[in-house]
């Protein structure tokens, strides 16, 4: 898996391709930790070339919300397959993100004011 | 239909674990979501395995994947001589908890009960065996 990164204007969109699992997990995790360092406060993850999502990837997304809520950065996903947006469903997952069906929708949320 | 695999305690076999779960249940006719859930069950139990693995384990995880009477069973078998585990005392961390805590991990047997209509974990020959099962009746593809 690889995980191209993208700066548009003050969004951070991160892109991962392929499959995202306990293997590639940690290349996943760096890039939204770059994506941090850099003071990134809007980041989207846009799951379009995602193929395959596990418990391990999930995890990774999880694992940076209560850091993202203390530093003000705004998170949006977008771009899902059906196959993927089903793991997040089965554990309501996607209850607590905001998901959006394309990229316009999740920069028009990360755009707000 | 029995289908067999053996892949090392190394997370990077799990691609081919996936395929293999995939090419075996792809004649079964079942959605596309659900053949994802059932590699996916697969996968996360075989993650745990390795990613738990004592030092000293060198054998291989054999999965073996089970078609009959309309049942869907997956044997995983941990060779690597840990000691057993009971499901009945598993509690499923909540998701709140894990986030606060800023964990990785923790969801996968969660995904694997929510995904599957049983899950057992018992002891045969020295192996702990991890048995998942799913009704196949109601998953066929309309």
């Amino acid at each position: 898996m690889e995980v191209a990164i993208i700066q548009e204007g003050d969004i951070w969109v991160l892109c991962p391709k392929g499959e995202l699992d306990a293997a590639s997990s940690i290349v996943f995790d760096e890039a939204i930790e770059k994506a941090e360092a850099q003071g990134a406060q809007k980041i989207l993850i846009d799951f379009e070339e995602l193929e395959y999502i596990s418990s391990a990837g999930l995890g990774v997304i999880l694992s940076h919300l209560d850091e993202f809520e203390e530093k003000h950065i705004k998170l949006a996903i977008c771009s899902m397959k059906p196959k993927v947006a089903n793991v997040f469903e089965i554990l309501g997952v996607d209850r607590l993100l905001n998901i959006y069906h394309n990229r316009s929708e999740a920069n028009a949320y990360l755009n707000e004011a | 239909m029995r289908l067999n695999l053996h892949i090392p305690y190394d997370s990077r076999y799990l691609s081919d674990l996936r395929r293999f779960v995939w090419r075996a249940l792809r004649p079964l006719e079942l959605s596309e979501i659900t053949l994802n859930q059932l590699v996916l069950a697969v996968d996360e139990v075989c993650s745990n395995l390795i990613i738990h693995v004592p030092a000293a384990a060198t054998d291989r995880i054999a999965v073996e994947i089970i078609v009959q009477d309309e049942w869907l069973t997956i044997e995983i078998v941990d060779t690597s001589g840990r000691s057993t585990f009971d499901m009945k005392e598993y509690v499923p961390p909540r998701i709140q908890a894990l986030i606060r805590s800023r964990r990785k991990g923790g969801l996968g047997l969660r995904l694997v009960r929510s995904i599957m209509d049983k899950v057992d974990v018992f002891e045969r020959e020295g192996c702990r065996v991890w048995r998942l099962q799913k009704a196949l009746v109601s998953e066929k593809a309309s």
